[in-house]
């Protein structure tokens, strides 16, 4: 896996939340994704995953800015390239699948235009060819009678269904990354199911690189490679998928882990525990790390400094002192 | 049967109750003017024929029980017969509908202007939310939205026509140059300007503050983010998934202040000396014509209601989510 | 005592529209206020030289019309008759007005629906010209000037009234007062109100300034009390000499303009004020 031709490399990211006092929001956060590799970023609501996937694509809302670090996205530096080039990057070769289904489509455009458009603006095809291709991409995401979908407005689709439009729209271009944030988490469970097996489907089909952020450890486990478990805006576990699950070493991931129920795995009281206490608030961060507080394991020297991040092999690190 | 056909024919039966009661209404109004009906619709000018309105009395039915009294008018009017002016010496149904024209031309500039102002303005102000060319924005508009109308009218004169002499003061033709094809439309265009104008700047307030605020809405709405996740143009995403959602909500509010603008035609109209019906209604009070005054305001309604059905097609058209009901 | 100054000046700057309007309005109430003391004499009356400029004669600091009469007493009895005016037929609208939505939002059903159909038929006629055939009718007099406008703004304000009843009404704190048997009367004032007032308050600031403008402009065509002098009727009487002595209709006219804007700033700082709090409550 590791002689895969390296994709996207984030070094020591920083983003700032403005206002009175710069709030970081992610901090110093690395990673790596290479082609056609599957990479999860897990964590709870506020630790920055999402933050950081629109850093990337630099469609971050005014109020949030980078402020440090290196993006570099096949070779080519992000954070330097302006609002041209970074036009050409998005759509054609990163490309992202939000959320909201139910308000990701422009409810007075027809689903095909909403999908030409992304073709005609990175490739000169033909209004005709491109409805076409429109057409071919709504039976890959399966879609039903995409002859007469491609004609249909938004509002007439479940959400199941737009947000396989979503997809359709962001495979359209073959991208080289897909950024997929939540993708699932606002349709029904056996939806949810559905579309997953559509992304690990069409990303094995057409060999694109995925970086799913979700919360849902459940998922995590039948799509990744490799999972990066962040906590307050910064990364404080990377592990392949399967050492991750056999083996977590931080607190946290331990306490993600106990706290979702998975069949087949026995709890030692058979009953899901959760981590106690709350997230804590990007504006009254505790001194040293950041989950001491929730920490069962906690020392001392817990609450001395933060962590640093440190390599427990080939693709496997830890920010904790006690691991 | 097509639920835009289903839609509309609702709508037109809405319609035409609207109307229906609206001419009861004229009824009554119409009685509570001093004398009685007849001596009413026949014009208190005294230039009335006595023949005419002992016809008339029998016709309306005067000596008859109240209902049948408002029965009888109602077929009048259904059959667009709103009597006969003694002094303008032609029925008031054709006096009315010869003046409107002017009207509606005067009132098509005055949203048309407002209407690319407001856009560009408002556009504009949505852009540069919050920052020092909002505010300035912001003031102006408010100042349109304060001064009367028909003050602004004089101060337009005063400028352009008196201490400038750039256009023309009042009329909407000058009747001795005779000029004809499109020379003809070039001098209408230049007396339409002010008074278009002046009725614009009250519009112009509300369409600004309406786009900017549809603008700032749409603008924060999640498929803006995945337009331009898409990579394509800012331009482009400000057209079309922008600007595009935000203007539905000023074809209603266009349709909503249509009222307004009749209202102000009179004032614009009777400053300008432009021949429409705002002008006409003024006349009217002057000549103590209360049949002329409510067919007026009578058909301004119908022509109001219509317009807002035109208007509410336009929006279902222009919005495919709105479910018709 | 700086600390103090400083939060003083900082509440000003976060209200200003507020504070601004209120300042102007109260410029306004005071020349009202204070007409019968400096102009005693009917402003109707010819008091001096026509049409001398303002500034020309110190006993007449705003000049005079073509018949003599004396701007500044026109202009301090005519904000008088404005704001009377303004407020008083607003006032009234809003009783008749928010009854009529009350009960069409709380009730629901038939009533609602004839109610609103009633309120759509006055929203379509053209409010002006409405306005214009009811005094034609009915004789111009300052009475009917004030019972004409609020035959015309009541809709507005029963539309506002309704779409507020109906969305509180269906809140638990009534659902809750109903199953203690409170009575609908005593639900509709004592709870419900209360709570829908703050937008319709804000609405009346800016339906007074209607009002104002509405008044002027049947005043200035003539329609107005012809023995009441208000800032309209000055316009009306100004406009044949708008070429020479131009300031009979401008004074006037920036009278009206401030008076507005006043009313607009207040509605808008009221808007401001209360707002926040409602966004909160729902």
């Amino acid at each position: 896996m590791s002689s895969r031709p390296m994709l996207l490399e984030v070094r020591d990211l920083d983003v700032v939340l403005r206002g009175a006092r710069a709030t970081p929001v992610v901090r110093k956060l690395s990673f790596e994704i290479r082609r056609g590799e599957r990479l999860a970023v897990v964590g709870e609501s506020g630790c920055g995953k999402s933050v950081t996937s629109l850093a990337i694509m630099n469609l971050l809302p005014p109020a949030l800015s980078v402020t440090g670090g290196s993006l570099r996205f096949d070779g080519t530096e992000l954070t330097a390239l302006d609002a041209r080039a970074m036009r050409d990057i998005r759509g054609r070769r990163i490309a992202m699948v939000f959320q909201e289904p139910m308000t990701s489509l422009n409810p007075s455009m027809t689903i095909g235009h909403q999908i030409i458009e992304i073709i005609r603006a990175h490739e000169p095809v033909s209004k005709a060819a491109a409805r076409q291709r429109a057409i071919e991409l709504l039976e890959q995401v399966r879609l039903p009678d995409p002859h007469r979908m491609v004609d249909e407005y938004p509002h007439r689709l479940s959400g199941g269904q737009r947000q396989r439009v979503v997809i359709a729209i962001a495979i359209a271009c073959r991208p080289d990354l897909i950024i997929a944030d939540e993708p699932t988490t606002a349709l029904d469970v056996t939806i949810q199911a559905q579309i997953m097996t559509l992304l690990t489907s069409l990303q094995r089909d057409l060999g694109m690189a995925i970086m799913l952020i979700t919360h849902n450890l459940g998922l995590v486990a039948q799509v990744a490679d490799r999972v990066m478990v962040m906590y307050a805006g910064r990364k404080v576990e990377e592990a392949a998928v399967g050492d991750l699950f056999d083996q977590p070493r931080h607190p946290y991931t331990r306490g993600l882990l106990a706290a979702t129920p998975r069949p087949g795995r026995r709890f030692p009281d058979k009953v899901l525990q959760e981590i106690p206490g709350l997230v804590p608030s990007i504006y009254d961060l505790p001194p040293g790390c950041a989950f001491a507080p929730r920490c069962d394991l906690a020392t001392e020297r817990c609450s001395a400094g933060e962590p640093r991040l440190r390599s427990l092999g080939p693709g496997r690190e830890i920010a904790c002192v006690l691991a | 049967m097509p639920p835009l056909l289903r839609f509309l024919i609702r709508r037109t039966v809405q319609a035409v109750i609207l109307i229906f009661c609206l001419a009861t209404l004229d009824f009554f109004l119409l009685h509570l003017a001093p004398g009685d009906a007849a001596d009413a619709i026949a014009g208190a000018s005294g230039t009335g024929d006595a023949e005419y309105v002992a016809n008339l009395r029998k016709q309306l039915g005067l000596d008859q029980p109240l209902l049948v009294q408002l029965g009888l008018y109602l077929m009048r009017l259904a059959q667009l017969d709103f009597g006969y002016s003694f002094r303008y010496g032609e029925s008031v149904a054709s006096l009315i509908f010869e003046r409107m024209p002017a009207t509606l031309i005067l009132m098509g500039a005055s949203i048309g202007l407002a209407s690319v102002g407001g856009i560009v303005l408002g556009v504009l102000s949505a852009r540069f939310a919050n920052r020092p060319l909002d505010r300035v924005i912001g003031v102006i508009t408010l100042f349109f939205y304060a001064t009367p109308l028909f003050w602004i009218g004089l101060m337009m004169i005063l400028l352009f026509s008196v201490k400038l002499g750039w256009l023309p003061t009042g009329g909407m033709y000058n009747v001795a140059r005779g000029a004809t094809g499109l020379a003809f439309v070039g001098e209408v265009a230049r007396h339409l300007l002010l008074p278009a104008l002046t009725q614009a700047f009250f519009l112009l307030a509300i369409y600004t503050r309406l786009v900017r605020a549809s603008m700032l809405e749409v603008y924060g709405m999640d498929y803006v983010r995945l337009a331009r996740a898409k990579g394509i143009s800012e331009t482009r995403v400000a057209l079309r998934h922008v600007l595009r959602n935000a203007l539905t909500p000023l074809i209603t509010m266009i349709g909503m202040n249509l009222g307004t603008l009749l209202g102000g035609a009179v004032l614009v109209e009777t400053v300008f000396s432009w021949p429409g019906i705002g002008r006409l209604m003024f006349d009217a009070v002057f000549q103590r014509d209360i049949n002329l005054l409510l067919s007026i305001l009578v058909l301004s309604s119908v022509f109001v209601i219509v317009a807002n059905l035109i208007v509410d097609l336009l929006y279902v058209w222009l919005n495919p989510t709105v479910e018709l009901r | 005592m700086m600390r103090r100054l400083r939060a003083m000046l900082q509440l000003i700057s976060a209200r200003w529209a507020l504070v601004i309007g209120g300042v102007l309005l109260s410029i306004v109430a005071l020349m009202a206020l204070s007409a019968n003391f400096f102009y005693p004499d009917d402003p109707l009356n010819m008091a001096g030289q026509p049409l001398l400029w303002p500034g020309q004669d110190i006993e007449y600091p705003l000049g005079t019309d073509s018949l003599g009469r004396d701007i500044s007493a026109g202009l301090f009895h005519g904000a008088r008759t404005s704001l009377l005016v303004g407020f008083i037929s607003t006032a009234v609208a809003l009783l008749v007005g928010t009854a009529v939505g009350a009960v069409a939002g709380y009730y629901e059903g038939l009533i609602d629906d004839i109610l609103m159909r009633i309120t759509e038929l006055f929203q379509t006629i053209p409010q002006f010209m409405l306005a214009i055939v009811l005094l034609a009718i009915l004789g111009p007099s300052i009475e009917m000037i004030i019972a004409a406008l609020t035959i015309v703004s009541w809709p507005v304000i029963a539309r506002l009234a309704r779409a507020e009843f109906i969305i509180l009404r269906n809140r638990e704190f009534v659902q809750s007062c109903k199953v203690i048997g409170m009575s609908d009367a005593r639900i509709i004032m004592a709870q419900i109100l209360p709570n829908a007032a703050p937008p319709i308050v804000v609405m009346s600031s800016i339906l007074i300034a209607t009002a104002i403008l509405m008044e002027a402009g049947l005043s200035f065509l003539g329609f107005g009390d012809p023995n009441v002098l208000t800032w309209g009727t000055m316009i009306g009487m100004g406009k044949d000499q708008l070429r020479e002595a131009w300031y009979i209709v401008v004074i006037p006219g920036l009278a009206l303009l401030v008076t507005a804007l006043a009313l607009n700033l207040v509605g808008e700082g009221l808007n401001d004020a209360l707002n926040p709090r409602l966004r909160e409550q729902r």
